[in-house]
């Protein structure tokens, strides 16, 4: 079974932020809400690196774990997704996710929530495909036009990647032995497993090899 | 972990203030939640809404039943060339997917590209022409504003002469615009126009094609596939040409090609590099020189290759030779231990390609920055070959096609200057009697005398008449599609718009020229439409033609560029000239009878061979093409390069290919293969011509000069032209048929016969080292205007002043007044990936606007300490000039020690004061900030003018 | 007892069953179970295949050095630094 998962490469990325405005441009995210960031670490000095960040969708996705009112559910291709009815705007899974991901529309003056928002892998959410409800309240199902996020398709630099996770590694993989050092995937392990990350390290992994 | 949460909302404090008023009002909170906070963002960012602009989320749910066409089209902002593919449903832009066809881009796009898609809402936009009365700007009518601008200038044109109407035109411009434009202000009779090409490359324009043939990027972004090394000096790629990073990493990770940065900042580039290289700003000449010291001591230079190909190498060799490494080091502040590594790196990974951009051109020395690059490449044998070259990465996504369209005070079209013949070519190829040209001129002389830059135009307004060498100062100004705080000595500039009679604006947005000055009336703003409003071609930085299809229709009232050129030609008299070739419709010129205008004339840089029809095709057949050649391999385009890279030889018909790696010799000229030019087959009796060098396949095995007819006759070739073309060529030539050259030859005749025989119509000559009619014939060092190392003046000082382009040029006055003691820290500026140009388009963008929200200054940790600054605390920067900026702190090592940086592309602030309630209504960009360039001081190129902004001197203070 | 400790332990009382008949409709549920609203529909096979065909466009071309997959130990260990800061001499 294909999993969806996201992976940056930080020995590429750049911090241009065109996956950030990608993500803004493709399902209209409003002023404040940003499904999508890049970080810098050590800015400005040596060794200086960036990442692109967003919902990992974790195969054991800690929000999901903390959620009081259980609005989170995980695609059969491993993405996670939430139902914006069910969701009480509690914060839990901002506090749970290591990623930061979850994004609350501010909405009063004490600090109040709006329901939650994060990264749908580009997928929508539970709402009928494609329905104006859909696009609203998920923004764009690219997923179920066979289309990939459009942030990993527009990365200036091929740093983001996204799709099938086995055919994420095998491109990442390629990059890699031709470099000839390891690191660059930050937060893939974090997401998907000690396992994933030791298959990853074995060079396993290719469609067709277990 | 890597999470730094909430990161994108760590600026918000003053944002939301300045926004609150906007959105505040617009949202209904109940409507918010509901939506979950989707779409209603866009929404509540809007002033008015026209019709035609639907949002896309309202738009979208027809959007997967109705009819999707995708236009193809370029993006607006770098000269990458990035392919976009707009999603168009009855007529509103409803979406962008990547261009993965393209082999330039592949799919992918930066925050900008990502972003403009935001053109379909274009809240911001100038929407109606608008006129400054009582200090606010009122709505007019086009035809007002046509009458009654026309009228003011027709009467300065009456009154002081055409040269004191400053026509400055627009590297944001298409191809055919540019051209156009150009010839307008010939037909206006002024060499009064100008474009951003002066401040952003125009000492490498100038420099390297004086060295060797044409002042363009050598290779393409794709080729750089194939460096060993890539040297970057002075360039940002990963915030100004984030794409091209791409093809750079790509080279770095596959053939292990090291990475080398100088740049006295350490940028989002040299955090990718395996050798950063932290000069001192303003001694490009000096490192390059203590680079090629080792490369001449060590024999590492390519000596087979000098022979053949290069003159005056002997005397670049006695001046490097004063680079010893300790010498080097005292100037530069590089470690001698790491100039001679670095040169030993590029010395042993061959083809090595050098990269610069404005870090290296915009200097008061820039042709002599350029030229000492361009001698390092020849030293090395790294010019003419695939990996190699000088990749100049130009800036604005059409700052080529508009240099090569001759939209500059010092040429027409396709460099051709100003002399006599070169009228009298454009005169045939626009079908006007020459004389009728020469007498729209107040003066013949003026005709052939190059205009006022852009740099300076403001100079031409305030200095004294008598200073001025033309018939009046400048009294009007027109400023279609320039923002000007990206021009140096703001004050001046303001003083000069004060001053002005007529102020003009035709832009998409308003621009700070709308804001900028204190008048209350002489000022019009047009509302231009974008490039994706209009279809027309765009060159890239690597020569290519793209042809960019209309997206969706001019919003609002805006009027194209083009057609506003129309109405004023019409208005002024000679809108039947103008477009004596070219069919108009509704006032709107065709774009593809322009080109083919274009192609008629521009023999020179061989823009001949790229028709609409030849053009359309590349881009609906981009995936055939090669991602590292660029070439197709198979379908109609088999064998063409993308886009046609000029030169692309003879006419259309003559099915050229494209060159697609300049002064290639190793495949013959009609694949693409090139030598350099012969623009001065000799030189004091001594030959320049180049030795057993020549294109593969050529028939001459020698160097030759520039072909003419007489040449063709001399060689038994001329029996290969046609009898049309012979007639041409003796109409063209009439008695003196002998004589008519490659250049004029409207037949193309010249060329093909040419290049059929394997020789580069533009002779066979050696690259220039030493450029004999410059200032400084061998590249030498020069101590900046203002610079903190008093004691380097004396060995090192700067040219005496003098008189060039109209105007009065200080240096020397300059340099010798010691300001070293109160402005103790160096400034420089560049840019962020954000935002492009001086911003007013980018800063209307939420999307990019959110991202960038404050105008900063970058500190280093031991200047801030010691000046008491904090981070993020307000400072002010002072110029020695007087300009003062009111700006954030950004505390960093980023920079240097005793270096401070600012980005350029604010405006809306000026000295502490924010203008935003001067912007007409609902028209102000969402981020306002100060302009570097207000604090920026006086320097100019000694050959084209250039702005230094690259190093001056500032004292920074707690605000 | 005086009276006022009587009036605090009615009111107590009456507190606690109050809560008692609140709470005794509210069922805690100690295994958290999973979600239950409306999913989406499965996409296709075909949709699938043609997400993994497209992921290829993330990818700028096979690279030229020769990389077989699942052949070969992956390299580890980190990059080195780049960027480094040489010195500053001025």
């Amino acid at each position: 079974m294909a999993r969806m998962k996201f992976l940056c490469d930080a020995e590429r990325c750049i911090h241009c932020s065109g996956c950030v405005t990608a993500c803004k441009n493709e399902h209209e995210v409003p002023w404040g809400i940003n499904r999508r960031r890049v970080v810098t670490l050590n800015d400005g000095k040596p060794g200086q690196k960036s990442l692109s960040v967003a919902c990992m969708h974790c195969s054991d996705a800690p929000c999901m774990a903390v959620c009081p009112v259980d609005c989170f559910y995980q695609t059969n291709d491993g993405i996670v997704l939430h139902n914006k009815d069910l969701c009480i705007g509690c914060g839990y899974c901002f506090f749970a996710c290591p990623f930061g991901a979850p994004q609350y529309p501010a909405t009063g003056n004490f600090g109040g929530r709006g329901k939650m928002d994060k990264c749908t892998f580009c997928a929508g959410g539970p709402e009928t495909d494609h329905s104006k409800a859909e696009l609203e309240k998920y923004g764009r199902n690219r997923i179920a036009e066979g289309k990939l996020p459009l942030c990993a398709e527009m990365c200036a630099t091929k740093a983001l990647l996204a799709g099938d996770g086995d055919k994420v590694s095998t491109i990442y993989r390629e990059r890699v032995m031709a470099r000839g050092f390891g690191s660059g995937a930050a937060g893939w392990g974090q997401a998907y497993g000690q396992q994933e990350r030791t298959r990853e390290r074995k060079g396993f992994g290719a469609p067709g090899k277990e | 972990m890597l999470i730094k949460k909430r990161d994108g909302q760590t600026a918000q404090g003053r944002l939301s203030e300045t926004l609150a008023s906007v959105v505040s009002s617009a949202v209904d909170r109940r409507t918010f939640l509901r939506r979950s906070g989707l779409a209603v963002g866009a929404t509540a960012l809007s002033g008015s809404l026209a019709a035609g602009t639907v949002r896309r989320a309202e738009a979208a749910p027809a959007a997967m039943d109705g009819k999707i066409e995708v236009k193809k089209a370029i993006c607006t902002h770098c000269s990458v060339g990035c392919t976009v593919n707009a999603e168009v449903i009855n007529g509103v832009w409803v979406g962008q997917e990547p261009a993965f066809d393209s082999p330039i881009n592949l799919g992918s796009h930066c925050a900008k590209g990502a972003a403009v898609r935001e053109h379909a809402h274009g809240d911001r936009r100038l929407k109606y022409p608008m006129k400054l009365e009582g200090g606010k700007y009122k709505r007019i009518s086009w035809d007002q504003a046509i009458t009654e601008v026309g009228d003011r200038l027709l009467k300065i044109r009456e009154t002081s002469g055409p040269d004191s109407v400053y026509w400055l035109g627009s590297a944001k411009f298409s191809n055919e615009q540019a051209y156009l434009m150009r010839k307008f202000a010939a037909l206006w009779g002024t060499n009064n126009v100008d474009h951003q090409a002066r401040i952003c490359h125009s000492t490498t324009v100038a420099g390297v094609a004086q060295t060797w043939g044409y002042g363009a990027m050598t290779n393409s972004y794709n080729d750089i596939h194939n460096s060993k090394a890539m040297f970057f000096i002075g360039s940002n790629a990963a915030e100004a040409h984030p794409v091209a990073m791409m093809h750079i990493l790509k080279a770095k990770e596959q053939n292990h090609a090291p990475l080398i940065v100088c740049d006295p900042r350490f940028t989002r580039t040299a955090a990718h590099a395996d050798e950063y290289v932290r000069m001192r700003p303003g001694t490009d000449v000096p490192l390059i020189w203590g680079i090629l010291y080792h490369i001449f001591e060590n024999g590492w230079e390519d000596k087979d290759y000098i022979r053949k190909r290069v003159w005056g190498m002997d005397q670049v060799r006695s001046e490097v030779k004063k680079w010893t490494p300790d010498e080097t080091e005292r100037v530069t502040g590089v470690p001698e231990a790491q100039v001679r590594r670095v040169a030993e790196m590029l010395a042993k990974n061959r083809p090595a390609t050098v990269v610069w951009c404005m870090g290296g051109t915009q200097h008061t020395v820039g042709n002599n920055n350029v030229r000492a690059y361009c001698i390092l490449q020849l030293a090395l044998g790294n010019i003419g070959v695939a990996g190699g070259g000088t990749n100049i990465f130009r800036g604005h996504d059409n700052v080529q096609g508009a240099t090569d369209m001759g939209l500059d005070v010092t040429t027409l079209p396709a460099y051709y200057g100003l002399a006599a013949p070169a009228w009298k070519h454009w005169a045939r190829v626009w079908g006007l009697d020459y004389e009728w040209i020469k007498a729209r001129f107040k003066t013949p002389e003026l005709m052939e005398a190059p205009g006022i830059p852009v740099s300076r135009w403001f100079d031409g307004v305030n200095e004294a008449k008598e200073n001025v060498a033309q018939p009046d100062t400048i009294k009007a100004m027109i400023y279609w599609g320039h923002a000007p705080n990206s021009q140096t000595r703001q004050p001046e500039l303001k003083k000069a718009m004060e001053k002005l009679d007529t102020l003009v604006v035709i832009d998409p947005y308003p621009t700070v020229s709308a804001v900028l000055h204190d008048r209350t009336d002489g000022v019009y703003l047009l509302p231009a439409a974008t490039q994706f409003e209009v279809d027309g071609t765009r060159t890239a930085s690597n020569r290519s033609i793209q042809w960019s299809e209309r997206v969706i229709k001019p919003m609002f009232e805006c009027k194209s560029d083009h057609e506003i050129m129309v109405l004023f030609a019409k208005k002024f008299g000679f809108g039947a000239e103008l477009t004596k070739n070219i069919k108009v419709e509704n006032n709107a010129p065709l774009i593809e009878d322009i080109l083919r205008e274009i192609n008629l004339g521009a023999w020179t840089i061989a823009y001949t061979g790229q028709s609409p029809e030849r053009l359309k095709l590349h881009m609906q057949h981009q995936q055939t093409f090669d991602k590292t050649t660029l070439r197709a391999v198979g379908g109609p385009c088999d064998g063409e390069y993308y886009g046609l890279p000029w030169p692309c030889w003879g006419n259309a018909a003559a099915k050229h290919p494209g060159t697609p790696n300049l002064y290639d010799t190793s495949r013959p000229v009609k694949e693409g293969g090139l030598n350099f030019r012969a623009l001065f087959p000799e030189y004091k009796g001594e030959s320049l011509l180049a030795e057993d060098s020549y294109p593969d396949g050529s028939e001459l095995k020698a160097g030759h000069p520039g072909v003419t007819y007489g040449m063709l006759k001399k060689l038994g070739w001329d029996v290969d032209l046609t009898p049309e073309e012979l007639a041409v060529i003796q109409m063209i030539g009439g008695e003196k048929a002998d004589d008519v050259a490659w250049t004029i030859d409207l037949s193309g005749g010249i060329q093909r016969v040419a290049v059929k025989h394997g020789l580069a119509p533009f002779g066979n000559g050696k690259a220039r080292a030493v450029v004999w009619n410059f200032p400084d014939p061998v590249p030498l060092h020069r101590e900046p205007l203002y610079t903190p190392r008093r004691d380097l003046v004396e060995k090192y000082p700067t040219w005496p002043d003098k008189k060039m382009m109209r105007l009065p040029f200080l240096y020397k006055t300059i340099q010798d007044k010691d300001v070293s003691k109160d402005f103790p820290i160096i400034l420089t500026s560049g840019r962020l990936v954000e935002y492009e140009g001086g911003g007013d388009e980018t800063r209307s963008n939420p999307w990019l606007a959110e991202l960038q929200p404050d105008m900063f200054v970058e500190v280093n940790v031991f200047d801030a300490n010691n000046a008491g600054i904090r981070a993020n605390d307000m400072v002010w920067v002072f110029g020695p000039e007087g300009g003062k900026v009111k700006v954030k702190a950004k505390i960093t090592e980023r920079v240097g020690r005793g270096v401070a940086f600012m980005p350029f592309h604010f405006g809306g602030w000026f000295q502490g004061k924010d203008l935003r309630s001067k912007y007409p209504e609902g028209a102000s960009p969402i981020v306002l900030g100060e302009s570097t360039n207000t604090a920026q001081t006086y320097g100019y190129d000694a050959v084209t003018a250039m702005q230094e902004t690259k190093v001056t001197l500032c004292r920074i203070e707690k605000a | 007892m005086n009276a006022r400790r009587m009036v605090a332990l009615v009111l107590g009382l009456g507190l606690l069953a109050a809560c008692n008949a609140e709470e005794r409709a509210h069922v805690v549920k100690l295994d958290k179970g999973g979600y239950a609203g409306p999913q989406d529909g499965e996409i296709t096979d075909t949709v699938r295949t043609a997400l993994g065909l497209r992921i290829a466009l993330q990818s700028e071309g096979p690279g030229r050095v020769a990389v077989v997959p699942g052949i070969g130990e992956m390299p580890e260990g980190q990059s080195p630094i780049t960027g480094r800061i040489a010195g500053q001499k001025f």
